[in-house]
């Protein structure tokens, strides 16, 4: 992820594109073909089981989703044509990034994976979250061309 | 295509797809001037056909298991290709069951 502060808008949804779509295709071609035991099984140092990984990101997808879907509804043609952050989000964006980060943090509870997971709804809910990231860039799309102000790729 | 109507449906792809298509009008005049292309359009709506009335039975006669097994000795690389959900819609049966059978599968 690009850590600069103000990105054009072009680069920062080809960005959250790419950053949907890699997870996607991952969990497309890997996760959902796994036996449930693998799934389930705890990683080798006794952290969480890929279900559980999943998880922890759903709780994040199901708080940040419907705030992108009503943030897009509001302003459909952008007001802006660059995407601008301010320094607590680029300083969260880079704490979590797995290319910078160092150290290991504890999740809050409630991003806490909860007991008695099913791994096959888990992944489904998984790739509907990513499906749904994927198709913001689309969405965004359409209304800059309803808007006449496309400027972004068409892939 | 076939009654020079509009359709009420439309496709969206899962993938990256690349679509042919050409007026109603110049097909026709194409198969009337070529006899190749006619016999194609013939041959290609005679395969649709029959893969259509083997698609009825397999929802109609077939129980969910021999779905799932007719679909993967079909096209095994299509559990790579796409969200188990949509292939358990296709074949018309419960995702969770979907995922009964092919964990089963897999073991």
């Amino acid at each position: 992820m690009d850590h600069q502060k103000e990105l054009d808008r072009t680069r920062f949804f080809d960005q959250l594109h790419e950053l949907a779509e890699q997870p996607l295709r991952q969990a497309i071609s890997v996760y959902q073909n796994l036996s449930i035991d693998t799934l389930d099984r705890p990683s080798a140092d006794g952290g969480w089981s890929m279900t559980q990984c999943l998880e922890h990101l759903n709780t994040y997808h199901r708080h940040y989703l419907p705030l992108i879907t009503t943030t897009i509804a509001k302003d459909p043609g952008g007001s802006s044509v660059n995407v601008k952050r301010g320094w607590l989000g680029n300083y969260f964006i880079r704490l979590m990034d797995p290319d910078h980060k160092a150290t290991k943090y504890k999740a809050m509870t409630k991003h806490v994976p909860a007991a008695g997971l099913h791994a096959s709804e888990v992944i489904a809910e998984f790739m509907d979250h990513q499906e749904r990231l994927s198709k913001f860039k689309n969405d965004i799309l359409k209304n800059f061309i309803l808007f006449g102000k496309s400027s972004i790729s068409q892939r | 295509m076939l009654e020079d109507r509009p359709s009420k449906y439309f496709y969206e792809t899962l993938s990256r797809s690349e679509f042919l298509y050409a007026p109603f009008s110049e097909i026709r005049l194409l198969q009337s001037s070529s006899r190749a292309i006619d016999n194609f359009i013939q041959v290609s709506l005679a395969a649709t056909i029959s893969g259509l009335l083997q698609r009825m039975v397999e929802l109609q006669c077939f129980s969910s298991e021999e779905k799932f097994r007719t679909l993967i000795s079909r096209s095994p690389h299509i559990l790579q290709q796409i969200p188990h959900k949509y292939l358990a819609n296709y074949l018309g049966i419960d995702a969770t069951n979907f995922s009964k059978l092919i964990n089963r599968a897999i073991i």
